[in-house]
């Protein structure tokens, strides 16, 4: 009896998973192949229950991560860590804890989905009422079970992510890896995905999920990681991550008249750049924290600007990925 | 598949549809079934998914179809053939003939090339790595994928066993041979599935998947003529060995090839074990198994049939021993030297614990100076065992003892080049280790360039020194292995040499053994408390099951396909 959720576990820890903070983690991670640094000194951590998104372009080094946390490559160097089991010496323990979502979707021939579902529950050691109560509640949950005996082969693009990531649960793992999970999925079926992400991290599942389509992630993800060309650039929160870096903000200013002049007065501050005068709106770029940009408003409303209206716009996911990035690729 | 898990397969997607099984069934009934599950729980997931995509497949209809009628036609057209005489003359074996091509197409080419395209097909969908994240061991998967196509060949035998029944009522067989027929037919084809599944490349690239295929082609295709030759000849001859002489031949054919089976198994598994774990202990083991079986089956038979054909048989066997195991030493050897030398904190977790542990087992552990030793020492036993058993013939067989001595000199010499050119493996390898991981099988390649070169050199060198003139054999020339047997095999070669080259085997040889000093230190790391407890808790406890939910509301929506 391997790789399930075991009675005395639940009693023990009293829920699924047991309490410790940090859930997976990575220690100066390194992968080379050959001359190509895929995987650069990376480290972070994510703590139990929370949704990590990893973010990269394409040949960032993201899925070489992915695979290594997975127990499918072993690192040129460091160590990495999942609920405290190490995937270099104890990839067994490992992969009892983590379900593994794969950007390819790995499908047998003449199997319907039922089948494909039965197979890994068996492969994960689940046996007897157990294995059906399990395949039950994931069929429920991914809202498959409408296709159990269909062939999966003829399922859409959509359906066939739902069954993978419910081969991914069949175990009930504490860990989720999923790499690429919305990629190609059309918008009805990237919110259905979303609200069972948010569904598994509140049932204290630790997510670690790595997508393109950035202002999803910042809806669900607690913690992002930037990486580029194999490091990783920044970690933390969107929030953290935009107060760390977004010393640029756009301000919107809308005055009641002398817009102008007002223009004109702010142009010869070091401060401001592109400004653009837009009947009563004054766009511009200011660069400077929250403190200096009260500082310059204390300023105009001194110098006698009215000013009926002002707007700071926070940077996206997007302008922070493409702020902390260089758009440099392997 | 049998009925029994045909009808819990349905009653498990009539509970997934609509919760737990509403009937009330009687005591005995449930007892039946839980057993029936129980059993079926047992059973390796792999072998039961393989056989569920094999019974679906268009592949296994097609050729299900293709035997029933290829039978159902050959019983009506070889029997019409032979009329009248089938009436009172012995008519099976022509039948049989018949039988035994519908039969083979199937057992020796569909189903081990239906199980070699099932593992390189988790290659390429990438499902192979959905199963490495899984519980299942790697052995489990090849086992599970050969138990498929074990229990197909019998499927087939099964449809065929009706008109083999026929066609023995015609007389002209007996039963024994008969039998020997169906154990030949199907030792042959689950051995020749372990050849494909071993052949199945567990990497995705192009050219290896096409050279592989064409090899499994080529083996599949030399095999079902040989073996077809060799079933033809049993079905119109009969068996011309004795009782005792078939029962050596039945055992020793069993042991050598269930024991060959073995090491592809292990050895097929360990290429889809990852890098960090133990892959070679237990080929170390299979191997030793192996050979053991084989010099057991030569020893007994030149000891129970010393005056075979004068003594010709024994000279023969040993012949055939000695020349095997130089080749087999010669591969997995050279595989062996080409181990990484690292030993993960894994693999120092399961090291022999106790002095007695690693005086006998060190050389089972992974590492390329463990190999290196193991290779030789093992390579050394079985030769001595092969020259002693042609030192044994050549007395029966009334030979001079200068052929034995003649056979004596050029296998030392063949043992002492093999650790020289182990030593050029271990070079090259640590030299193409430092820029990329390197597999074990390059570890031939290698060997056969460290041989060429071994032979070229000295030979190219002694050319130039000669102006491309053809020169005499010297001293200088003993690197150069071809040229070295060449004269011995022919008794002119002269001791210095021989001495010269069983030096530099020897000091090979020792110079690994007193690297290998430290190692039989105690090195063995401690398993963590907490990775210990883990499997301990894993060990027995049951399934608590997830709270019913259906958070999206999609439980019954018919999906959008």
């Amino acid at each position: 009896m391997t790789g399930s959720v075991l009675a005395a576990d639940v009693a023990r820890h009293g829920g699924v998973h047991r309490e410790r903070s940090v859930c997976v983690e990575l220690r100066r991670l390194h992968r080379f192949f050959g001359k190509t640094k895929a995987v650069s000194d990376v480290s972070f951590s994510v703590e139990r229950g929370n949704v990590f998104g990893y973010i990269g372009p394409n040949g960032a080094g993201k899925t070489t991560s992915m695979r290594i946390l997975a127990t499918l490559d072993l690192p040129s160097f460091g160590e990495a860590f999942v609920d405290g089991f190490s995937v270099i010496n104890d990839p067994e323990l490992v992969r009892h804890q983590l379900g593994y979502m794969p950007d390819s979707f790995g499908t047998y021939r003449d199997v319907v989905c039922w089948e494909y579902l039965d197979f890994f529950a068996r492969a994960y050691g689940l046996v007897g009422r157990d294995r059906i109560r399990r395949l039950r509640w994931v069929l429920d949950f991914t809202g498959t079970r409408g296709m159990a005996e269909k062939p999966i082969r003829g399922l859409s693009k959509g359906m066939k992510q739902r069954l993978c990531l419910g081969r991914a649960l069949v175990h009930d793992p504490a860990v989720l890896i999923l790499d690429e999970p919305a990629a190609g999925l059309d918008p009805r079926a990237r919110i259905e995905l979303r609200r069972m992400i948010s569904e598994l991290a509140d049932r204290g599942k630790t997510v670690l999920v790595s997508s393109h389509i950035l202002t999803e992630l910042a809806e669900m993800c607690d913690s992002v990681g930037i990486i580029e060309q194999g490091r990783l650039l920044a970690t933390g929160s969107v929030e953290e991550i935009q107060r760390e870096r977004a010393q640029h903000r756009d301000l919107v200013i809308r005055v009641l008249d002398r817009a102008g002049e007002m223009a004109e007065w702010l142009s010869g501050r070091d401060s401001v750049r592109h400004l653009l005068v837009d009947g009563q709106l004054v766009r511009l770029e200011f660069i400077g924290d929250v403190s200096h940009q009260a500082a310059l408003l204390r300023e105009l409303v001194v110098a006698g600007f009215e000013i009926a209206e002002i707007t700071a716009r926070s940077k996206s996911l997007e302008d922070v990925f493409l702020q902390v990035t260089e758009g440099l690729v392997q | 598949m049998t009925a029994t898990d045909g009808a819990r397969d349905a009653s498990l997607v009539e509970i997934l549809r609509g919760g737990e099984s509403a009937a009330r069934v009687p005591g005995w009934l449930q007892w039946v079934d839980d057993e029936a599950t129980r059993w079926g729980d047992s059973i390796n997931p792999i072998l039961v998914k393989e056989t569920r995509q094999a019974l679906k497949s268009r592949q296994f209809v097609v050729t299900f179809s293709l035997l029933l009628l290829a039978a159902f036609a050959w019983s009506v057209i070889g029997s019409l053939l032979q009329m009248p005489q089938i009436y009172y003359s012995p008519s099976a074996p022509r039948l049989l003939v018949g039988y035994y091509f519908v039969l083979a197409v199937p057992m020796l080419l569909v189903v081990p090339l239906a199980a070699y395209r099932s593992l390189e097909g988790e290659v390429d969908d990438g499902t192979l790595e959905l199963l490495t994240v899984t519980s299942l061991s790697p052995v489990q998967i090849v086992t599970g994928k050969l138990g498929s196509a074990a229990l197909q060949m019998m499927l087939y035998f099964i449809v065929l066993f009706p008109c083999v029944a026929y066609a023995y009522t015609l007389r002209g067989i007996d039963l024994p041979t008969l039998g020997l027929l169906v154990g030949i037919l199907m030792l042959a084809g689950i051995g020749l599935t372990m050849v494909a599944l071993f052949l199945a490349p567990v990497s995705p690239g192009r050219t290896g998947q096409i050279a592989a295929l064409l090899a499994v082609m080529a083996i599949l295709l030399s095999a079902e003529i040989g073996i077809g030759t060799l079933a033809i000849n049993l079905i119109r001859n009969g068996n011309p060995l004795s009782a005792s002489q078939t029962a050596f031949i039945v055992v020793a054919t069993l042991a050598i090839s269930v024991s060959l089976m073995g090491i592809l198994l292990v050895a097929t598994a360990a290429k889809l074990t990852p890098a960090s774990e133990n892959r070679s202990t237990k080929v170390r083991v299979a191997s030793l198994v192996h050979m053991f079986a084989v010099v057991a089956v030569s020893a007994f038979s030149v000891m129970a049939y010393p005056n075979q054909t004068n003594g010709m048989f024994g000279i023969s066997a040993a012949i055939l021993l000695l020349g095997y195991v130089i080749l087999f030493w010669m591969i997995v050897g050279a595989m062996m030297a080409a181990e990484s030398p690292s030993l993960t904190p894994r693999i120092r977790r399961e090291l022999p614990g106790t002095f007695v542990g690693r005086l006998f087992f060190t050389w089972l552990t992974p590492g390329p100076a463990t190999g290196f030793v193991f290779a030789i020492t093992t390579l050394v036993a079985t030769a001595t065992a092969a020259n002693w058993l042609y030192a044994e013939s050549s007395s029966q067989a009334s030979l001079s003892g200068q052929q034995a001595e003649t056979i004596r000199t050029a296998t030392g010499l063949v043992i002492a080049y093999l650790s020289i050119g182990f030593v050029g493996v271990r070079g090259i390898i640590s030299f193409l280790r430092q820029r990329n991981p390197v597999d074990a099988r390059v570890g031939i390649a290698a060997l056969a360039v460290t041989l060429l070169l071994m032979a070229v050199v000295p030979y190219g060198l002694g050319l130039h020194l000669n102006d491309y003139r053809q020169y005499e054999y010297s001293i200088w020339q003993s690197p150069n292995w071809a040229w070295t047997l060449e004269l011995a095999i022919r008794g002119r070669l002269e001791s210095e040499v021989v001495y010269l080259v069983a030096a530099a085997g020897a000091i090979a040889f020792f110079g690994h053994l007193m690297l290998l000093g430290q190692r039989v230190l105690p090195q063995r790391l401690a398993t963590p408390e907490r990775v210990e407890a883990e499997y301990r808790r894993m060990a027995g406890l049951t399934l608590i099951a997830e709270p019913e939910t259906d958070p999206l509301g999609l439980g019954n929506r018919e999906p959008t396909t």
